[in-house]
């Protein structure tokens, strides 16, 4: 991994990690209500945020520039993220095994492996597969050791192994 | 588990790991643009089918009844988690392949872990230090 790959994925490990502490406490203060209401909050001052971020960069104007192909892509992220995934997740959180539900879906990053080595062609390295393997294992661990929740209900917010930026 | 169960866990692990690709080819495929006006577009279009979702289901009367404590919550953690979170990511997408970029990411509840036991005094178990100690063993391996 290049040194600017790893200091942009420590950023984001940092900011994803950081805003689940944020999540939780503000779902602590939303009993009764609607956990897609939290995200769409969420999602509004994400978008502000971006858009500040866009503002100070001085890019905004280029949004007009993306290619319709580009777009496409970015539009599939958002439903298979947001939409196909947060709503099955919702599904099956609603059942109530949220601990157990999340130590398998925490094997999303195999996906992502394997898509990326079938369709991108990217290189598979004995570092990847043992990093993938030990990531993941970790992760379904953690997941799995999750106290149970007070009442099944489904989790607004990304649990152990939800990408939040494909979350939604 | 029962079929009906198993199938939505599929699918949700499917759709997370397919929408980590389009990305990556939504991010390959900007020439001039620049990465941040793609984060901006992808989230704002995020948005609108949350809204729509919310719509339909009637879910999103409850946006308004959120209490302003979970409002100020909900900004911090949309402006650090999805903002600047999906401005870095996004960056990295570009710098490295995505199959690194995705694995190395997904160890960010390990974040939460420290945070949650250092913030709100939350218990670690035997159990969560063996899970942390995989997850830091495999991005040493990644970063190494």
């Amino acid at each position: 991994m290049s040194a600017a790959g790893i200091v942009w994925s420590v950023i984001t490990l940092l900011a994803w990690g950081g805003a689940a502490i944020f999540d939780k406490l503000a779902l602590n203060s939303m009993k009764g209500l609607s956990s897609l209401a939290a995200v769409i909050i969420r999602m509004m001052f994400a978008v502000l945020g971006v858009l500040v971020i866009a503002l100070c960069m001085g890019v905004v104007d280029e949004v007009r520039t993306i290619k319709p192909i580009t777009v496409l892509y970015l539009a599939l992220s958002g439903v298979f993220g947001a939409v196909i995934g947060q709503g099955a997740y919702y599904y099956v959180a609603k059942s109530g095994q949220v601990s157990k539900v999340v130590a398998f879906t925490a094997g999303y990053p195999l996906v992502t492996v394997v898509l990326a080595i079938a369709f991108l062609h990217e290189p598979l390295t004995w570092r990847k597969i043992a990093a993938t393997a030990m990531i993941v294992a970790g992760l379904m661990i953690l997941a799995a050791s999750r106290e149970a929740p007070e009442k099944p209900m489904p989790a607004a917010t990304p649990e152990p192994g939800v990408p939040p930026c494909a979350g939604g | 588990m029962r079929r009906g169960l198993i199938v939505a866990v599929i699918v949700t692990t499917l759709s997370w790991g397919l929408g980590q690709l389009m990305d990556k080819l939504g991010v390959s495929s900007l020439t001039d643009t620049p990465t941040s006006a793609a984060v901006l577009l992808r989230q704002a279009m995020a948005l609108g089918m949350l809204c729509v979702w919310g719509g339909l289901t009637g879910k999103i009367k409850d946006v308004r009844r959120a209490p302003r404590r979970a409002w100020a919550l909900l900004a911090a953690s949309g402006c650090l988690g999805v903002a600047v979170g999906g401005v870095a990511y996004y960056y990295a997408l570009g710098a490295a392949d995505i199959s690194a970029v995705a694995v190395f990411t997904s160890g960010y509840p390990l974040v939460t872990l420290v945070l949650a036991a250092v913030v709100l005094n939350e218990r670690l178990s035997i159990m969560k230090v063996v899970g942390t100690l995989l997850v830091l063993g495999g991005l040493a391996v990644l970063m190494g």
